[in-house]
C-alpha cells in the first residue's frame, strides 16, 4: 500500500483523536522518510497550536524515564494532554532494538491524558532518530498540550536534542564524575537546566555543590542556569522543576529566544534531511574511474535530479 | 526504508519468572526486530494499551503461573473491544491439552520450553509478514 493510501485510511480518525490512528501515523512517517514531509505539510494545515517540547537527556541509568514519569504524571493530574517520545538505541549490527523505557513509566501509562511511544534510533548517532522532527510534528497535529522527548542514554556528544526540543534538561546521577567532566564541552553546554537525580543518595549533596561551584566559574549564560535537586522515584523536587519549565518557556517566548531556537531547528532539520538523501546516493553510487572532483559533481547532479523528481 | 517488525513482549499476571521473556526479547532483538519490553506483573489492560500506543505488529506473552487461559481470554477480549487486530504468541509453562483451546481463542502460536530461537524467530516473521520465511 502506498503512503497516500495508508494516510487516507487513518487521517479522519487521527483528527477525531483516536489513539490507534496516532500510533499508525507515527509508524507511517518513521517508515517513509522520503514522503514524510508531504504528510507533515498536510497535517500542519490542521495543527491548532505549537505545543512546547521538553527534552530530557543524560547518561544511561541517570533516571530519565523515572523523572519523565514523575513530571508527566503531575501534568496529567491537571488534565493536560501529554505526548511522550522515548528513544532507545538500535543495534548497529542487526538494526534490532530493546525498547525498555515504558517499564519506568507505569504510573502514567494507563492515564487517558498520556500517550507514550517507544522509538528506536535506527542508525542515528545524535541520541535521537532521523524521524524525530516528523514524529514531534505528528504529535503536535494530534493536539497535545506538551511533548516530552527522552533521548537514548547519552554520552558527551549526543546533542541532537538541543535542536529538537524547546527546552533541554540534563539528568545527572550523583556518581557521574568530578568537575573536570563538568567543564567539558558538549552535553554539559546544551542544557537549560541540570537535574541532580537520586538526591536521596549519600553523595548527592556533595555532587550538587560541586556542580553549582563549577557552573559559577562559567560564562554569563551558563552560570545562571538552574540546578534542581530531585529524587524522581520518591517524587522530591519534581513540582519545582515542573513550575520552572513553564516559566522558562514563557520567558523564552517574551524575550524572542524561542524564535532563535525555532530557526536553529529548521536549519538542522533541513540539514538532516539533505544528509540522509545524500548518504543514500553516495552509498549506492560506484566510484569507478572518477576523480574526487568528478565523483563529487556526479553526486551533486544526482541529488538535483532526485530533488526535481520529488517536487 | 525496510520495515522493522515491532514486537511487544509482556508478562501478565503475578509470576515474576522473567528469564524466559528476557531471552526471547533478546533473541528477537538480535533478529533485527524492535522489541518493546513491558516488564513483569502487567495487567491485561496495560498490555493491550501498550500494543495500541506502540502500533505493534505482534504481541508476545510469557506466562508461567498457570493462569494462561484466563489471562489470554481477558487480553483477547480487551483487544476486540478496542478493535486491535494484532496476532499473539505465547510462551511459558502451558500444558499441551490447553493449546487447542488457546488457539481457538485467538492465540496464533504457543512455544513451550525447549523451543529453539530459530523456530520462534521464523514463526514470528511468518505470522507478521503473512508468508513463509
Amino acid at each position: 500500500m502506498s503512503w497516500e493510501q495508508q494516510y487516507n485510511l487513518i487521517s479522519d480518525d487521527f483528527f477525531k483523536g483516536r489513539i490507534y490512528a496516532l500510533a499508525k501515523m507515527i509508524t507511517l512517517v518513521e517508515n517513509n522518510p522520503d514522503s514524510a514531509w508531504k504528510i507533515i505539510e498536510t497535517l500542519k494545515k490542521n495543527t491548532l497550536r505549537d505545543a512546547p517540547t521538553v527534552g530530557f537527556t543524560g547518561s544511561p541509568g541517570a533516571g530519565k524515564s523515572t523523572l519523565v514519569s514523575a513530571y508527566v504524571s503531575m501534568m496529567a493530574a491537571k488534565n493536560q494532554k501529554i505526548g511522550v517520545i522515548a528513544v532507545d538505541p538500535s543495534s548497529p549490527f542487526t538494526m534490532g532494538a530493546f525498547l525498555g523505557d515504558r517499564i519506568r513509566m507505569r504510573d502514567i501509562s494507563e492515564s487517558e491524558n498520556v500517550y507514550i511511544r517507544s522509538v528506536a534510533s535506527r542508525g542515528s548517532v545524535g541520541g535521537l532518530c532521523d524521524a524525530i522532527y516528523d514524529i514531534v510534528d505528528v504529535m503536535k497535529a494530534f493536539g497535545f498540550d506538551k511533548i516530552i522527548i527522552e533521548t537514548v542514554g547519552a554520552g558527551q556528544s549526543e546533542i541532537e536534542i538541543v535542536y529538537v526540543a524547546d527546552t533541554v534538561l540534563l539528568v545527572m546521577s550523583p556518581d557521574s564524575g568530578d568537575e573536570i567532566q563538568m567543564f567539558k564541552a558538549g552535553i554539559m553546554e546544551i542544557a537549560d537546566g541540570y537535574v541532580v537525580n537520586k538526591i536521596d543518595l549519600p553523595q548527592a549533596n556533595a555532587f550538587s555543590v560541586k556542580l553549582r561551584n563549577t557552573l559559577a566559574l562559567e560564562n554569563d549564560v551558563k552560570s545562571k542556569r538552574k540546578v534542581f535537586e530531585v529524587s524522581a522515584s520518591k517524587n522530591i523536587g519534581v513540582e519545582e522543576l515542573e513550575k520552572w519549565i513553564d516559566e522558562f518557556y514563557s520567558d523564552m517566548s517574551s524575550s524572542g529566544e524561542i524564535f532563535k531556537r525555532h530557526e536553529r531547528r529548521l536549519k538542522r532539520r533541513v540539514r538532516s534531511n539533505l544528509m540522509r538523501v545524500m548518504d543514500d546516493i553516495i552509498s549506492s553510487q560506484e566510484v569507478g574511474k572518477n576523480s574526487l572532483r568528478e565523483f563529487k559533481s556526479l553526486i551533486v547532479k544526482k541529488y538535483i535530479q532526485e530533488e526535481a523528481c520529488d517536487d | 526504508m525496510e520495515k522493522r517488525i515491532r514486537v511487544v513482549v509482556g508478562k501478565p499476571g503475578l509470576d515474576g519468572h522473567d528469564r524466559g521473556s528476557k531471552v526471547v526479547a533478546r533473541a528477537l532483538r538480535d533478529a533485527g526486530m524492535e522489541v518493546i519490553y513491558t516488564g513483569i506483573r502487567q495487567t491485561p489492560e496495560e498490555i493491550v494499551n501498550t500494543v495500541l500506543q506502540e502500533d505493534a505488529d505482534i504481541l508476545g506473552l510469557s506466562i508461567l503461573s498457570g493462569a494462561h487461559m484466563k489471562l489470554c481470554q481477558k487480553i483477547i477480549k480487551l483487544m476486540k473491544e478496542k478493535e486491535i487486530n494484532v496476532p499473539i504468541f505465547l510462551g511459558g509453562i502451558i500444558p499441551a491439552d490447553d493449546i487447542p483451546e488457546l488457539k481457538k481463542m485467538g492465540v496464533n502460536e504457543v512455544f513451550g520450553p525447549g523451543t529453539s530461537f530459530e523456530d520462534i524467530i521464523k514463526r514470528v516473521k511468518e505470522i507478521v509478514l503473512g508468508t513463509a520465511v
